[in-house]
């Protein structure tokens, strides 16, 4: 934000060029420089909860650590990803995650690759359930792009929790699943039982719309419904089940093919497909 | 009102919407809002803050957010008076624990509860910040000092035999 201009600085040595108001994350992933993240998504407003993208900033003779998906690199800034300060802090934080979630995997890898040592910050109580990170994007996803706001936090501290508001079953939910596709470590869930999806985690109960063509539950009603007040899509496609559409699509597609291939055989062979197929 | 009672918001909208002119309907006084209807209310009814979502224009996520993340903020009924014995480290080398016993065997009230007859909340706080008056309780908005274990009856009696004026 407080560059208007495009910033010259250098990551691990390398000259950068950040556009105005870019991070030093996004550069760092268009050049492909490794920096792992887990609270970080491109669609969604960076917050810098998981502290595992620190890296080191240098200027003049001195130096500190940023998060670097919301850092915004200044004139000259000498950025280092992998210094054995970074390295230590991320150890840190990795081991601090590995003692609140033990068995995720996402955490088991990086704690691998640091050389985290297990053991130091094990829980007493044998907790080991906890999947949850609290690093936000499922209610980042749900605010940002789906704009329901079912889900937030509750409370401070070693209390801070996921939840719907006031524990309650989540009436703004919509059960498009969002959150579950969203989560770096499998924390939320959502299952489809004959005619309902059941989001585990918040409650949340909502009814599954019938295919119009095969019949098959395939997507939650209130969901299409949003969709339609939404998006700009074919009216008869938001009632079919995926594969459905995909097979609609195909006959449209090829009764146009016929239709279109005799005209272009007249042409010399060269299908005219500036027509709109289908319609 | 008493502690049990729920919020009518048919009833209590005068009181809220007192409150919410006062702060304009501006999103971001939201914990203002709070601050005055926590006060008003003595705790926060779910459907006083369902309207303010909707007044102030602040997802209710968000709101919840906030109710449950400042200790100030109470989401369940409080009793009359609020009683809150500072463990600070002054007042707990001074005997803040003993003073927390007393009261809840006083009271039969465990911490943070609320008594029967609606009438105490006991809670304790981290600092006053009136170390010097180690030990400390505050009483709604008066800081008792140097409280010995021996006041703590007179203590409740001065609250509790007040007429009730609510």
């Amino acid at each position: 934000m407080h560059q208007m201009n495009p910033v010259n600085f250098s990551i691990n040595g390398r000259p950068m060029r950040a556009a105005p108001g870019e991070t030093v994350l996004s550069v760092a992933r268009r050049n492909d420089i490794p920096i792992p993240t887990l609270c970080h998504h491109e669609a969604l407003t960076s917050q810098g909860s998981c502290r595992l993208c620190v890296v080191e900033v240098s200027w003049g003779d001195r130096s500190k650590l940023v998060t670097s998906c919301i850092y915004t690199p200044y004139e000259e800034d000498r950025i280092e990803t992998d210094t054995p300060r970074v390295r230590t802090l991320r150890r840190l934080v990795i081991e601090l995650l590995l003692a609140r979630c033990p068995n995720v995997d996402v955490l088991q890898r990086l704690g691998w690759e640091y050389g985290v040592k297990p053991g130091r910050l094990a829980p007493e109580d044998g907790r080991g359930k906890e999947r949850c990170i609290l690093c936000g994007l499922c209610v980042r996803v749900c605010d940002e792009v789906v704009g329901q706001h079912a889900i937030g936090y509750e409370g401070r501290g070693v209390e801070r929790r996921i939840t719907t508001p006031f524990n309650d079953h989540a009436a703004a939910c919509i059960g498009c699943g969002a959150c579950v596709y969203v989560c770096p470590t499998s924390a939320l869930h959502y299952e489809d039982v004959e005619n309902v999806r059941i989001m585990k985690e918040f409650q949340t109960r909502v009814e599954l719309a019938q295919c119009r063509q095969c019949g098959r539950r395939y997507a939650p009603a209130v969901l299409i419904e949003k969709v339609t007040r939404c998006a700009q899509t074919k009216e008869d496609d938001r009632h079919l089940c995926p594969a459905c559409r995909r097979r609609t699509f195909a006959e449209r597609m090829s009764a146009w093919m016929q239709k279109q291939l005799p005209d272009a055989r007249a042409n010399g062979d060269r299908l005219d497909v500036t027509t709109r197929a289908g319609g | 009102m008493s502690a049990g009672e729920t919020v009518s918001i048919a009833a209590d909208t005068p009181r809220l919407e007192a409150v919410l002119q006062r702060y304009r309907r501006v999103p971001a006084s939201l914990i203002s809002v709070l601050e005055d209807l926590n006060e008003e209310f003595r705790y926060l009814p779910r459907p006083v803050l369902e309207h303010v979502s909707m007044a102030l224009n602040v997802p209710l996520n968000q709101i919840y957010h906030v109710a449950t993340f400042y200790k100030v903020f109470n989401l369940a009924p409080q009793g009359k008076h609020t009683i809150c014995v500072c463990e600070g480290t002054a007042c707990h080398v001074k005997g803040a624990g003993a003073i927390m016993e007393k009261l809840q065997e006083q009271l039969r009230v465990s911490e943070g509860g609320t008594t029967e007859d609606g009438q105490f909340t006991l809670r304790s706080v981290r600092c006053l910040g009136c170390c010097a008056l180690a030990p400390a309780v505050m009483v709604d908005h008066d800081v008792h000092g140097e409280l010995q274990l021996d006041e703590t009856a007179r203590l409740l009696s001065r609250y509790a035999d007040r007429p009730d004026d609510a």
